[in-house]
């Protein structure tokens, strides 16, 4: 009984901490407007952590803490409540559908899946942009964030990667 | 260990595919509350957002301090040709200076001459620009001021420059500036060597377009667009952008603020407040009648445009 409990919040441990991470990206993300030549086109570095960490670490993920990440972009962002929210829980449903057969194949397949992926999202966000606003957003400065992100998303595979590695190297285990 | 899957096999069941459906359409119905601008939703996302908006300060520091020392070696390296071009500039703007002097005194004597009333003097506030937005979706930046600050919906917001946009959320320390390359904005402007009016529209990107222009109108490249004051929102005068290309009927603005390097703004603080009555407008921009009633300015109707009870007959009619 006492391990059950004991277990029960590491797991909780590690639902706040993926909650943490997964602020902190939104937050960095948002932070990276300052820089003049990502202006307006960041890369979406909450989403490439979203799907690694569903992939990877599947438990660390909550439905709350993808919400609230999500609330948290828009507020700061000015984007409709709701907005990226929704995009955050795409990305985290076809995560966790796909995790059994993504965790332990190679690098390149998880990131071909994830081209796909963005892709899908840039249009979803075109949709609903259009519906909201009555315009499509600029096309070009969505494919360059989109660009961006899908260029930035193997390096975050790779350091999450080492971290796990390191983890399994000193820890003996997840 | 078998603790642990037991565990996991409880928290993916709590989030069964009802859950999962259920918080997507959360989603969905927050962004029609959204577009459906309820005020009770806009008042707890104002407070939401300024609780928000100091951890979002406090992590943007590091990235501006390495955003700063970018471009802080990209102008060393520019050096030589930027203060090259600062010379030319320093000449051609002495030679401006005293144009304008000249200008300034004709036109304070023009004013004496027309009547013409100087609006309420503005006081201006200082804020930092603490988020700028990182999506195309829509064209915002956080500033650190607010009511406290005596900011209010409607205010411009300015850099030396020109123009950067409008505030269109406050909090009690922080606002929100919705950028004039918003899909959302609409400026009203007029042409400076013409004085054609306009309407610069937003459209997500780094440029504007000229809509509304009158088809007579005359317009050339690098012509200034300015705010023209009309409806009373916008203080009148300042500079939006310069004309960069005219395709048939198509009007692009490359705006004079270089909106993708925002640090400090200034916020034009009214007098009165800009939180308008469309009444208030009508009344001071066109007041056609007499304000007394008992003036009248057709024969046997007053002021207010009734029919007087009093017979007003002429000399001739009585004779």
């Amino acid at each position: 009984m006492f391990r059950l409990s004991q277990e029960s919040d590491q797991i909780l441990f590690q639902q706040v901490m993926g909650f943490i991470t997964l602020t902190f990206a939104v937050f960095v993300e948002t932070a990276l407007g300052h820089v003049s030549s990502l202006f307006g086109s960041a890369p979406k570095l909450a989403i490439c952590l979203l799907f690694i960490l569903t992939i990877k670490f599947p438990y660390t993920v909550t439905l709350i803490s993808v919400f609230s990440a999500g609330l948290i972009f828009d507020l700061i962002e000015g984007n409709p409540l709701g907005f990226t929210s929704s995009l955050y829980l795409i990305v985290y449903f076809i995560g966790e559908w796909r995790h059994i057969v993504l965790s332990d194949t190679d690098a390149g397949t998880i990131w071909s899946e994830f081209v796909l992926i963005m892709f899908g999202l840039m249009i979803y966000a075109m949709v609903i942009f259009g519906l909201y606003e009555g315009h499509l957003p600029p096309f070009s400065e969505m494919l360059f964030q989109v660009g961006l992100t899908i260029l930035i998303f193997p390096i975050l595979n790779w350091i999450i990667d080492l971290y796990r590695n390191i983890g399994l190297y000193f820890g003996g285990g997840r | 260990m078998a603790g642990v899957s037991s565990d996991r096999k409880r928290s993916r069941k709590s989030n069964g595919p009802l859950v999962r459906v259920a918080i997507f359409f959360v989603c969905i119905a927050l962004i029609s509350l959204g577009k459906a601008d309820i005020s009770a939703m806009n008042s707890i996302r104002t407070v939401m957002t300024g609780l928000v908006m100091p951890i979002a300060d406090i992590i943007s520091v590091p990235v501006r301090a390495v955003a700063g020392m970018i471009e802080g070696m990209q102008t060393v390296a520019n050096l030589r040709e930027e203060n090259l071009r600062l010379q030319e500039d320093v000449k051609r703007l002495s030679r401006w200076r005293l144009k304008a002097e000249i200008l300034q005194t004709e036109n304070l004597q023009l004013r004496s001459v027309s009547g013409v009333i100087i609006p309420d003097a503005v006081r201006p506030v200082s804020a930092r620009v603490i988020a700028i937005n990182a999506d195309s979706f829509a064209h915002s930046v956080m500033i650190n001021a607010g009511k406290d600050e005596g900011l209010k919906k409607g205010h411009a917001v300015t850099t030396t420059d020109g123009l950067v946009g409008m505030v269109i959320d406050v909090g009690a320390r922080h606002s929100q500036v919705l950028l004039l390359t918003d899909i959302n904005a609409m400026i009203p402007v007029i042409l400076s060597s013409s004085s054609w009016p306009a309407t610069t529209v937003g459209r997500n990107s780094d440029r504007l377009d000229l809509r509304f222009l009158p088809v007579e109108a005359s317009i050339s490249i690098d012509e200034l667009v300015q705010t023209s004051g009309h409806g009373g929102i916008i203080p009148p005068g300042i500079p939006v952008g310069r004309i960069s290309s005219i395709q048939n009927n198509d009007v692009t603005i490359e705006p004079v603020v270089d909106l993708k390097r925002l640090s400090f703004v200034t916020i034009l603080v009214t007098a009165e407040d800009p939180e308008f009555s469309i009444d208030d407008i009508y009344n001071q921009a066109y007041s056609p009648l007499p304000p007394e009633e008992n003036e009248f300015t057709l024969k046997g109707l007053n002021a207010l445009g009734q029919r007087l009870e009093t017979d007003i007959t002429t000399d001739d009619e009585r004779n």
